[in-house]
């Protein structure tokens, strides 16, 4: 008779791959058998977050255990650090101690993320990591960190440098060299010293190596303009996915933006996926001019948008209806993404959206919990929506979305199998059956776009 | 057509396009070349080879993932326990023939039936105590008290919170 505990270990490995979090731990005590299968998935990716440095130094640290128990180390892919504890309003000591000698036996790793300013002490260990492919970085780091930073080789596919200093940037066109035939995404994200504009020389000698690149984001990089950004990408002609901040420098009352888009535009006949961030402009209103001024000029060189996002500085501001109009117009028929981050939809521009893009699979915005049962969401393709505004519940005097309006929406359009509002999410669930099953779209944006 | 005989000696023929959905089947009638003789499959049951080919035939002509399974296993992200309706109607048997058909799908390489068995377990995993998952599948906790208390704490930190 076969049974769970005679399946090979190899198998309850591949099992158990499927699962994470508290289903892991309960499966680790079941016996010996499923403890030891379960190593493997439970160490594969290291997540420590707020609610563990919290409880540190009582709540062992994964690394703690892996320096306790070295066979560990093997098994770890992917190490995420988004929190530091802390001693006396000083990172710890004994976490950052643990952390870097943790990090120096996982000779498996993959990738290594770090977003907070705490990377010094972790730059020796993740050097000589010969599967090392992502990195992900708070690139906060003087000269002779930086210098330390840009000896790391390995084969990376995807870098990914946020709050960069001057020094790291002015280091790249001699780092990245070393990545020609493996980076394909690169991210620099929020690099915002003031004085110090992130040079569009420096940057076209980076990229003029990189003629192989899928992924480019440069978001929030102190005063490159959008019309730089678009004049740069016409080294990477592969991209798919673009991210960029639209700049206003000078105010001006003509609405344009004060630096014309160069021609000729970019042929970018790949770019499938665009995400423009309108957050770090000065002023709100021209923002929509200078939007559709960026589809325009790429109008001729870009085929089809799969997905598109765009983000506002603020909620209050309404995406402008002939912005959408015109998107929908270029894109409604290949758009099968779409994301409104920090800005309100109008209920117009929502039934727009729905007529016009007759492919569109996700649908994500700030909802509006009242009036969502009248905007027409019976669409063919449309499977998933996202509510982008998180602030409810948060003094804002907005209306969570109701069980009741989630299902009368479910109702009026069934084809929708998924609301995702804050931590609540509806899903389909076919009655006749135990699970709730039927594929989803498995594209998220945050994959698409690393700086989110 | 191919011809396979399972381990209690009954023969079952299939379309060579149905039976090389089975990695191991295929590299056998490589190595064989042209030839007539069936091929013996001692580690898996006609009951079990009986669904086993029905799933193939279900799934003929669909693109094979790639030989590179180790990539997606690295690949986390892209992890879904959601089955097709077809695939889950099919999996829907007891438990010793679901174990019957992950260890025959393992053993014959096809990775995607080994995947609905695999995501079909995990699921009724899910959300399950250790004391309820040892209930399920009939098994003996074999550790000590105070080796389960030195589990818990070393992985207290998997924990969601």
């Amino acid at each position: 008779m076969v049974s769970a505990e005679n399946l090979h270990l190899d198998v309850l490995e591949l099992i158990f791959f499927y699962l994470d979090g508290n289903d892991l731990c309960s499966v680790a005590l079941v016996s010996k058998v499923f403890y030891a299968s379960v190593i493997p998935r439970l160490y594969h990716k290291i997540l420590f977050r707020v609610n563990h440095a919290k409880r540190y130094p009582q709540l062992k640290s994964p690394f703690h255990a892996i320096l306790a128990r070295k066979d560990l180390a093997i098994h770890v892919r992917q190490v995420e650090i988004c929190s530091i504890p802390a001693l006396k309003s000083q990172h710890h000591p004994t976490f950052l101690s643990e952390c870097s000698q943790a990090l120096d036996l996982c000779s498996n790793l993959r990738s290594f993320r770090c977003t907070e300013n705490a990377l010094p002490p972790f730059l020796l260990p993740i050097q000589d990591k010969e599967r090392l492919q992502e990195l992900q970085v708070h690139a906060n780091l003087t000269t002779a960190q930086s210098e330390k930073l840009t000896t790391i080789r390995g084969n990376l596919t995807n870098l990914c440098l946020d709050y960069g200093s001057w020094n790291i940037i002015d280091a790249l066109p001699k780092w990245i060299p070393n990545f020609v035939n493996t980076l394909t995404s690169l991210c620099l994200y929020a690099i915002e010293q003031m004085s110090i504009n992130l040079k569009e020389n420096v940057l076209s000698e980076v990229l003029r190596q990189l003629p192989g690149l899928l992924g480019l984001h440069l978001v929030g990089c102190g005063k490159l303009e959008h019309a730089a950004v678009l004049r740069l990408v016409s080294h990477t002609p592969l991209l798919e996915s673009l991210s960029l901040s639209t700049t206003v420098s000078i105010p001006s009352i003509n609405s344009e933006s004060a630096s014309p888009l160069t021609k000729p535009a970019p042929s970018l006949q790949h770019l499938k996926h665009l995400a423009l961030d309108a957050r770090y402009s000065m002023m709100s209103s021209p923002t929509p001019q200078i939007l559709s001024s960026i589809l325009e000029h790429i109008q001729s060189s870009v085929p089809g948008l799969v997905s598109f996002m765009m983000r506002l500085p603020e909620l209050k501001i309404v995406a402008a209806k002939d912005f959408i109009e015109k998107l929908v117009k270029l894109h409604g028929s290949t758009l099968r993404i779409l994301a409104f981050l920090d800005c309100a939809v109008s209920l117009e521009s929502i039934s727009t959206i729905i007529r016009s893009c007759t492919n569109l699979e996700r649908l994500e915005l700030p909802i509006p919990t009242k009036d969502i049962v009248r905007s027409p969401l019976r669409a063919s393709n449309l499977q998933i929506i996202v509510d982008t505004d998180t602030h409810s519940g948060h003094g804002h005097g907005r209306v969570s979305l109701s069980q009741e309006n989630a299902c009368l929406v479910m109702i009026r359009a069934p084809q929708l199998r998924k609301i995702v509002s804050g931590k609540r999410i509806w899903k389909v669930t076919f009655l006749s059956q135990a699970l709730i099953l039927q594929p989803v779209v498995t594209i998220v944006i945050s994959e698409i776009i690393p700086w989110l | 057509m191919v011809t396979l005989v399972t381990s209690d000696n009954e023969k079952f023929t299939a379309d060579k396009e149905v039976a090389e959905r089975s990695v191991l089947i295929k590299n056998m009638l490589e190595d064989v070349g042209e030839s007539d003789q069936p091929i013996p499959l001692p580690n898996v049951s006609s009951s079990v080879l009986k669904k086993v080919l029905e799933y193939c035939e279900h799934h003929r002509g669909e693109p094979l993932p790639a030989a590179d399974a180790d990539t997606t296993q690295d690949d986390t992200r892209k992890r879904t326990t959601d089955i097709s309706e077809w695939d889950q109607k099919f999996i829907t048997v007891d438990q010793e023939m679901l174990f019957e058909i992950i260890l025959a799908a393992n053993y014959l390489d096809i990775k995607s039936l080994l995947d609905v068995g695999c995501k079909t377990v995990a699921n009724m995993i899910k959300g399950k105590t250790p004391e309820e998952i040892r209930k399920l599948f009939n098994i003996v906790n074999d550790f000590t008290p105070e080796e389960e208390a030195q589990i818990k704490k070393e992985n207290e930190w998997a924990e969601d919170r």
